[in-house]
């Protein structure tokens, strides 16, 4: 698929030619340039850090600093590669996490990444650009999301849609408190508000609910839990210790955690668990079968799009659902089963016929990935 | 989260791989931000680092939406009752609660700054969210004071000599001077009209256009000096060493956090010939609201504006960034002790409801044709 257009410095797609300009001379271009580099910094900072420095607010600091000192240091950085890139990266984080908290006595501060290694990381980093880039087109041909578009404009379109839409405020209120300098104008609050990509990319956000998520909604939880939660759940289910959550049992709980954040089949399940029987694992599906949270979700939007008029209602078009299934697919690789359980009840809601000849035909025919690909190449092109 | 197990690979090549990987896809949960952070948002107090991760957290969560809103709605209900600047934090708990909450941790970064400033480097450092506050701080108090926001009328009242404050409670007038030293301190000096009995507490504000003021710092005022030194501000509000146009600043007694409910009064140039000054500004009885299609501002007139300019008229004006559109103007001795000036709002092009300061509001007073 070529995604690549390095031509462009506009698009963020050349991470290789954005580094060089970043060491280069030129001090604004090496600003331009690290300003773009910087969200990829972060984003992989955020998860690189995750175990050494646990709490978020202080990971939010070292990650300050570490930015800080790859951009004061450029000047000294020679560009050998995006693996090497990342390598440095990482040794700097793990020596500001120590200065913050040196406390971590067996964090080895001066970790030589293997020669034959970096060029793995490069491939890999590569990939998981090019991954971005793949996911940022679906939204472009699903959604209508530029991807021209910041992520912090975007934001803002989606939070001012939200806020008039699903919450009912007053478009004076609305365009206050997404503005930035001065409140937004009456006009731009309008063309946000009936704008197809708008309502659809709130639809979608509401509609795609991510397996960790899914699960702490099917638990009843107040709040999301974090992945090291959810992990000791999970352990917790699997030895039954302790008290389960009310109202489920151990068992439900385990089979919950393996259907709907491993997405595992009833087989694959009963192999985990040779002590369950099909009726234990069938009945705790069917409890939380009761619980999943689309339909209603569906119900909800709907009614907050008919109750404001919204111009459009972006459930009944083919093009969210095919982003869903795209997503739950190439994401999460759920079986067509399971896509299916989490996109019908919903896409009933809004009279749109999604059933399993349809969703087969997207993904066993390679529709989806046809039709990203042909508008991947042309956007690529353009 | 992605699992490798490829043995052959090194630990630390895992670690970066498995981040790799996994930042290649949005975070569906943006870090959290606090009900401090979300309180500045709600007020308006906010850098545009720190708005772009509220905004994605509150995108991401509906309960967050739902106390931002809570925030908002206590803000609104509040300013359309303020007829006094105290009872905005008396007058409404919940609005307090968003108040102090946003300012607990500005007041809290700030002491905490002081110390840094002065502890020097064995201070712990500020933290990110709390350089984020600072710096929201100042941005705000910067646009203040930035000569470009304020209309050319009013820049041309008001000039740069020092000016007469009026200092609360009474009519204690002082002469305030600014200085900003070379290594970026604000010196600020007043001397007032009658000397304080008692030494009394005495805050310094930056003035903004429409009105509303910021606190700076206080000290303590012992007869008739005072003198505030405050470190670093001078940079952050954008201003050069030496003397500081006294007008964009204020004076009061007490420690007031976010006083509103006054507009700036500007003398014009041929009554100042005359070597009158004051007064400043001019009380608002009733918060700038727009009701029912119409725009309503409740003033105060002092005995003594109407004695010292019976001859004279006020002009009212709003200034939309630069354009300056005329409202009203009044022969000073035919005004009653309080007023409720009732303007058509379409012509202002503005909505029901409690009318956005960052228009600046503008009293003139014109000599009588």
């Amino acid at each position: 698929m070529a995604l690549s257009t390095a031509n462009d410095p506009e698009r963020d797609d050349d991470e290789l030619g954005k580094l060089e300009r970043f060491a280069g001379a030129d001090p604004k271009a090496a600003e331009d340039a690290f300003t773009h580099l910087s969200n990829r910094i972060e984003r992989f900072l955020w998860r690189y850090l995750a175990t050494l420095v646990p709490l978020p607010q202080d990971r939010d600091d070292v990650i300050a600093t570490v930015l800080e000192k790859l951009y004061s240091r450029r000047c000294e950085f020679q560009v050998q590669g995006l693996g090497p890139w990342y390598a440095f990266v990482a040794t700097t984080a793990r020596r500001c996490a120590w200065d913050r908290a040196p406390k971590h006595e067996f964090l080895e501060l001066n970790e030589e990444i293997p020669a034959r290694d970096l060029e793995l990381i490069s491939s890999v980093a590569e990939m998981s650009h090019l991954r971005s880039l793949l996911y940022a087109t679906a939204d472009e041909l699903w959604l209508g999301v530029s991807r021209r578009l910041s992520p912090s404009d975007r934001n803002r379109r989606l939070l001012a849609a939200q806020l008039y839409y699903l919450h009912g405020r007053p478009w004076e209120e609305v365009c206050r408190l997404v503005g930035e300098e001065k409140p937004v104008g009456r006009a731009m609050i309008d063309s946000w508000l009936s704008d197809p990509s708008v309502l659809r990319d709130m639809a979608y956000q509401l509609l795609y609910v991510d397996n960790d998520s899914l699960i702490c909604a099917l638990l009843g939880k107040d709040r999301p839990l974090s992945i090291q939660e959810l992990d000791g759940l999970t352990m917790a289910a699997e030895k039954a210790e302790g008290t389960p959550p009310t109202p489920w049992t151990w068992n439900e709980i385990k089979i919950a955690i393996w259907r709907y954040r491993n997405g595992l089949l009833t087989e694959k399940i009963l192999q985990m668990d040779p002590g369950l029987t099909r009726e234990q694992v069938d009945t705790a599906l069917g409890r939380c079968r009761e619980r999943l949270p689309f339909e209603k979700v569906a119900v909800s939007i709907q009614e907050a799009l008919i109750r404001r008029r919204a111009p459009i209602n972006p459930l009944s078009s083919p093009e969210i659902w095919k982003r869903l299934v795209f997503q739950y697919s190439a994401i999460h690789e759920l079986p067509h089963k399971q896509i299916l359980e989490r996109t019908e009840p919903a896409a009933r809601v809004a009279g749109y016929s999604l059933t399993a000849a349809v969703l087969n035909g997207w993904l066993c025919n390679g529709r989806l990935t046809e039709q990203l690909a042909k508008y991947a190449k042309k956007e690529s092109h353009e | 989260m992605t699992q490798l197990n490829d043995t052959d690979l090194h630990p630390g090549t895992l670690a970066i791989v498995e981040a790799l990987l996994d930042s290649s896809l949005e975070d569906r949960r943006p870090p959290p931000v606090n009900e401090d952070a979300l309180a500045r948002y709600a007020c308006g107090w906010i850098t545009p680092e720190e708005r772009d991760s509220v905004v994605a957290a509150l995108t991401a969560s509906a309960d967050m939406r739902a106390r931002l809103i809570q925030m908002t709605e206590s803000l609104r209900s509040a300013g359309q009752g303020v007829d006094d600047r105290n009872s905005v934090f008396e007058s409404d708990s919940a609005l307090k609660r968003v108040m102090v909450s946003a300012l607990k941790s500005t007041s809290r970064v700030l002491a905490n700054w002081e110390d840094a400033c002065t502890q020097g480097p064995n201070h712990p450092e500020l933290r990110v969210e709390e350089k984020r506050s600072l710096r929201s701080l100042f941005l705000g108090m910067g646009k203040r004071v930035e000569p470009l926001r304020l209309s050319p009328s009013f820049s041309a009242t008001r000039g740069a000599q020092t000016a007469k404050v009026v200092v609360e409670p009474g009519n204690v007038f002082a002469d305030l001077a600014i200085r900003v030293e070379e290594d970026d301190s604000l010196f600020a000096k007043a001397k007032f009209s009658q000397p304080f009995a008692e030494p009394r507490e005495i805050s310094l504000y930056i003035v903004e256009p429409g009105g509303a003021w910021a606190w700076i710092g206080s000290n303590l005022a012992r007869g008739s000096d005072w003198t505030l030194a405050t470190p670093e501000y001078a940079s952050m509000l954008g201003l050069v060493p030496g003397e500081a146009a006294s007008h964009c600043f204020a004076l009061s007694e007490g420690r007031w956090f976010s006083p509103r409910g006054w507009v700036a009064l500007y003398i014009s140039d041929q009554l100042r010939g005359k070597k009158i000054t004051s007064p400043t500004r001019l009380r608002l009885r009733t918060a700038p609201a727009v009701r029912n299609g119409n725009f309503i501002l409740g003033f105060e007139f002092p005995d003594s504006l109407r004695e010292v300019f019976a001859q004279d008229r006020l002009t009212l004006s709003i200034d939309f960034g630069g354009a300056t559109l005329m409202l009203g103007e009044w022969n000073v001795r035919e005004l009653p002790p309080s007023l409720d000036v009732e303007l058509s709002a379409p012509s202002l092009g503005v909505p029901d409801g409690e009318f956005e300061m960052h228009a600046a509001m503008n009293l003139m007073l014109r000599p009588a044709k």
